[in-house]
């Protein structure tokens, strides 16, 4: 049961919308249905068993099979909703939740945007996104907000459960003052079986990030 | 990578080099010196028009209302569907030129019959938003329209204010590699404004993000289409792979009035120059005669150029109008780029054209022990830019 308090608004509308849009797909919650009680509306989501990721990253560490398997099913997973021109926008291992079957399900699309629409949320970082946010988000470019804002966070999701720590910094200063230096490096070893992946997926600039999705998960 | 002749007025020039000397791999006719109606002709200057625009592409400059104040004089009202065959009374709207847009492509494939098609487009007062909105009411259009085994190459007219802007470059970047774009490639014209009578720019940041353009498209599965380019093609052909370059000559395309194809000496019209591979520059005609008093020719004559045999011997009459003079600069760098090209792997092809500057600056050396100092736009004043920003890219 999930509570959007001051009842519904359009952001609630744009991820309802996503869910009945997605809703035959096994990566996304399903959405049984939703009441209004003393001003707030309640969402009734479908119940996901297993592991926020978030909880077990250790797991995932020097794995290069596990890391690219979880990789290949949530570009599996978001590849129709970035084609349909939305961009989720909050990729992070608290909003991936791992099924006892070991696929992943993609919750939380709260900020998604709908690129063909306008827009209804803030720019930049939002709350508790800071590691997981692409440099456009840092400077608050909402006009640079598209499908490859996702592939960013998605390299910094896969850098982080193998290597066990974020590739830019760990303050959300030392992470912004990265960007703004523009030096792309970043810490990688021989043992990294997807080092081009992630070289392609953190470029800074967003039109440095492969244009097509399938360019980018032939690098996996 | 292929070279295209740029053809402007005196095409028989561009024609016989292509067809008689094997000079370049096709040509992109520019609709200021081509009115409406030229090519239904069986043979121009001799050679099957068929045959012609086989190889070819038709460049509707709808970018020259801008680029020349007096773009009217051309051919260009000669199209009914170009802005200059329409007055500017300020209340043309964005419609009416999506409409003149969508009859210059139905144009090149209707009645010219291309495969290869340059959807013509450009902005004014350096609104980049309004370009990129024209960008996406056209990409969204040709999604319908598109046919089946023709070409479609985006107009990326680059004003100086842009290149030499970060930020407008990311931005136009970002919408050109968006995954929701369908043109096959991007036919690229950027405004250099070299200093002074210089030929060449020797802004780093117009280096810098020029190539960031051609190789971000490139990177991206684009196909590149650099145009109106000067012999600094080169120096980006040795960073980033290109798919086509466009060359003209001085005289075909002075006509446009784009600066750095303009030639203006003093007392009286231009005598020519001479394009020296040995130099990666042009030598003025008069300073021939200083060259060869000191005995200097031979460090700077092109090897195996049948036109610079002709204009280097002694006596031989300068002017702008002869084409041996022209041929021998298409020649020159048809071969320098195809030579380059010809190198796949780019670090060595990187190394390959700082080379041929090292070897351009000994040239530079060698004419100064025999007492020969070239002046104004003859000197060397690209060549240590060049290797310095190749070198900061290796």
């Amino acid at each position: 049961m999930k509570l959007f308090e001051g009842g519904k608004d359009e952001r609630f509308d744009r991820e309802m919308e996503i869910y009945e849009r997605y809703k035959s797909m096994d990566g996304i919650p399903k959405i049984y249905g939703t009441d209004e009680y003393q001003g707030e509306v309640v969402v009734f989501e479908q119940y996901i068993e297993g592991h926020t990721l978030s909880d077990i990253v250790s797991s995932f560490a020097g794995d290069n099979l596990k890391v690219k398997a979880l990789l290949k099913d949530l570009f599996y997973i978001l590849t129709p909703i970035w084609t349909d021109r939305y961009v989720h926008r909050d990729l992070k291992p608290e909003n991936i939740i791992i099924r006892v079957d070991g696929k992943p399900v993609i919750l939380d699309f709260g900020i998604a945007r709908d690129l063909s629409a306008s827009s209804i949320t803030a720019a930049g970082v939002q709350p508790g996104t800071w590691k997981w946010a692409a440099p456009e988000q840092y400077d608050g470019r909402k006009d640079m907000i598209s499908y490859r804002t996702d592939f960013f966070s998605l390299g910094i999701i896969a850098y982080f459960l193998f290597y066990q720590q974020l590739p830019f910094g760990h303050t959300s200063q030392d992470i912004s003052d990265k960007f703004k230096s523009g030096d792309e490096s970043f810490q990688i070893n021989a043992n990294c079986g997807f080092a081009n992946f992630l070289i392609e997926a953190l470029k800074f600039k967003p039109s440095h990030r492969p244009k097509s999705i399938e360019d980018l998960i032939n690098l996996i | 990578m292929e070279v295209l002749q740029l053809v402007g007025h005196f095409q028989k020039w561009n024609l016989d080099a292509h067809f008689q000397n094997s000079i370049g791999d096709g040509f992109i006719f520019c609709a200021y010196s081509f009115p409406h109606g030229f090519f239904e002709v069986e043979k121009i200057n001799g050679y099957n028009t068929r045959q012609i625009l086989e190889t070819s592409m038709m460049d509707l400059q709808f970018f020259a209302k801008k680029e020349a104040k007096n773009i009217n004089k051309g051919k260009l009202g000669t199209y009914d569907f170009h802005p200059a065959a329409n007055d500017d009374d300020g209340s043309q709207t964005n419609v009416w030129i999506e409409g003149l847009i969508k009859r210059a492509i139905k144009y090149q494939i209707e009645v010219l019959c291309l495969k290869d098609v340059i959807i013509p487009n450009y902005y004014e007062n350096n609104d980049l938003d309004q370009f990129i909105r024209m960008v996406k009411i056209l990409n969204h259009w040709l999604k319908s329209y598109k046919k089946a085994g023709v070409r479609y190459f985006m107009t990326l007219p680059i004003t100086h204010h842009t290149v030499i802007d970060d930020n407008k470059i990311d931005l136009l970047l970002y919408h050109l590699t968006d995954i929701d774009i369908i043109f096959d490639g991007y036919y690229i014209i950027c405004e250099s404004k070299p200093e002074g009578i210089q030929k060449i720019s020797t802004d780093f940041k117009y280096l810098n993000n020029l190539y960031t353009v051609l190789s971000l498209l490139k990177k991206q599965k684009f196909t590149t289409i650099y145009s109106y380019a000067n012999w600094d093609a080169a120096v980006f052909l040795a960073l980033t792979d290109i798919d086509y370059i466009t060359i003209g000559t001085y005289e075909n395309l002075r006509n446009f009035n784009i600066k750095r194809f303009t030639v203006n000496d003093d007392g009286g019209p231009s005598k020519g120059f001479y394009f020296s591979e040995k130099l990666l520059n042009f030598i003025k005609s008069p300073l021939l005669n200083l060259i060869r008093m000191q005995k200097g020719i031979e460090l700077i004559r092109n090897a195996d150029n049948i036109f610079s045999d002709v204009i280097l011997q002694d006596g031989y009459p300068w002017s702008n109008q002869k084409p041996e003079v022209h041929k021998n600069y298409l020649l020159a760098v048809d071969r320098i780029l195809k030579e380059l090209a010809s190198i796949e792997n780019v670090k060595e092809r990187t190394k390959a054209m700082i080379q041929k500057i090292d070897n351009a600056i000994a040239t530079y050396h060698e004419l100064e022990k025999k007492g020969i100092y070239l002046t104004s736009e003859s000197r060397n004043y690209h060549l240590d830019t060049w290797k310095s920003f190749l070198l900061s890219k290796s």
